[in-house]
């Protein structure tokens, strides 16, 4: 039995419905609500009025297009996605030189190079018949990365809590040179990359000090061919 | 046009009008595309509408409102009842896709740049209430008289939180408010909501 002192208070439930709450506190509370009805009730009375709240903007007939586009992607969207196996081709050497010189890198890139053909595979796997929205296969930690046009984001619940001062961070590569796309902490959904990606480049994730880093320092935990 | 398929469609949409938004959803989850459909048929301007309100961008808000039934799509299966209604379920994911669009470096770029000119023309097509089924209208309503009611203090907190997208940290920022009464005023905002909607039915 839950004594009141564990229950969360208001304003951190609140601050679950919002989205605001980090995994830690998220993860304390699913399981708190689990066993506590009147925390439950709270958290539904929020979400509730919160989703009461969207019919406040005004609702909006989306392009006609956009119904067909959701279906033609989800008919195209196995519902448990599974590590492609495919034999190396070329590497895609190009997308990552210049990133960095640290031969933490390079060894990385080696390593890495069959699994960014089998990315590719997976890629041309997902775009079949969906062409506007795609989901590629992350390789280096189970996710993966949704394409939608020029924008991106990561969807993983795989990586584990950074340590304290640590971040993720991903990069986009774009001609070998990697740009800041984004910053997380650990991926329990969806996390935007926040820069525009274009075919042939390069997403990746490195842990980086908090606040992120203007380069990347580390070796790359994980990356997708775009 | 081809009648026949387009019979079948209408056969198939009839034959969801029945089920409630937790079936529909359940029957998402066993992998039913025509249900998919059918739920976006039920929410698809709703969900729009709060994406376009968010993030103010006509291409942005497609994009966020493909990947919510995307992850309707993906996740139905973790729909847990005990914790609300599947209306409840698909705005909270609604909501979340739209927010991490604006909640990233480029956010204040977005949320203070005026509404791109598509956006603006699509606002200026919209049939305000025409298209909308009265459920939506009756609930519009519904929430507009409760805010009406709500100290300004209050509601201008929910709606920069909710349609902002601003953190209660930002919030306490912005308005140089201490963070503990920013959070209070907007917790007991939504909780008096709450209240006046429920007095409302």
């Amino acid at each position: 039995m839950i004594r009141s002192a564990a229950h969360p208070p208001g304003e951190e439930l609140m601050a679950l419905a919002l989205g605001e709450a980090d995994d830690a506190a998220r993860v304390q509370m699913d399981a708190h609500m689990d066993a506590c009805e009147p925390c439950r009730r709270e958290y539904v009375g929020l979400i509730e009025t919160l989703g009461t709240m969207a019919y406040a903007a005004p609702s909006q007939a989306a392009p006609a297009r956009l119904r067909a586009d959701i279906l033609d992607a989800v008919a195209h969207e196995p519902r448990t996605v599974q590590a492609p196996t495919a034999r190396a081709a070329r590497p895609r050497r190009a997308a990552w030189r210049g990133w960095a010189d640290q031969s933490v890198w390079a060894s990385r890139i080696a390593i890495g190079a069959g699994a960014l053909a089998a990315v590719a595979l997976a890629a041309l796997v997902f775009t079949t018949g969906a062409p506007s929205t795609r989901a590629i296969v992350l390789h280096g930690v189970p996710g993966r990365v949704i394409v939608t046009n020029q924008t991106a984001a990561l969807e993983s619940s795989q990586f584990a809590r950074p340590p304290t001062g640590r971040v993720y961070e991903m990069w986009v590569i774009h001609h070998g040179a990697a740009r800041p796309a984004g910053l997380f902490t650990s991926a329990a959904g969806i996390v935007p990359v926040t820069v525009p990606v274009a075919p042939g480049d390069t997403v990746a994730v490195t842990q980086e000090p908090a606040g992120g880093s203007s380069h990347p320092t580390t070796a790359p935990l994980a990356a997708a061919a775009i | 046009m081809n009648s026949t398929s387009s019979d079948r469609e209408t056969l198939v949409r009839a034959s969801f009008v029945h089920l409630s938004d937790e079936a529909l959803l359940a029957q998402i989850a066993r992998g039913d595309e025509a249900a998919l459909g059918a739920f976006y048929d039920r929410f698809g301007r709703i969900v729009y509408g709060l994406a376009l309100r968010v993030v103010r961008n006509a291409q942005l808000a497609e994009e966020a409102t493909q990947e919510a039934f995307f992850a309707v799509w993906r996740t139905a299966d973790e729909y847990r009842a005990s914790r609300g209604s599947a209306r409840a379920w698909l705005l909270t994911i609604a909501h979340r896709r739209a927010v991490d669009r604006v909640r990233y470096e480029q956010r204040r770029v977005v949320v203070n740049e005026p509404l791109d000119e598509t956006t603006q023309a699509q606002i200026r097509e919209i049939v305000p209430s025409a298209e909308d089924e009265a459920w939506v209208v009756f609930e519009r309503e519904r929430l507009v008289r409760a805010l009406a009611q709500i100290p300004d203090a209050e509601r201008e907190l929910i709606e920069l939180a909710y349609f902002d997208g601003y953190t209660q940290t930002q919030l306490a920022e912005r308005l140089g408010l201490p963070l503990g009464t920013v959070k209070r005023r907007t917790f007991n905002g939504l909780r008096r909501l709450r209240e006046l909607l429920e007095a409302e039915g």
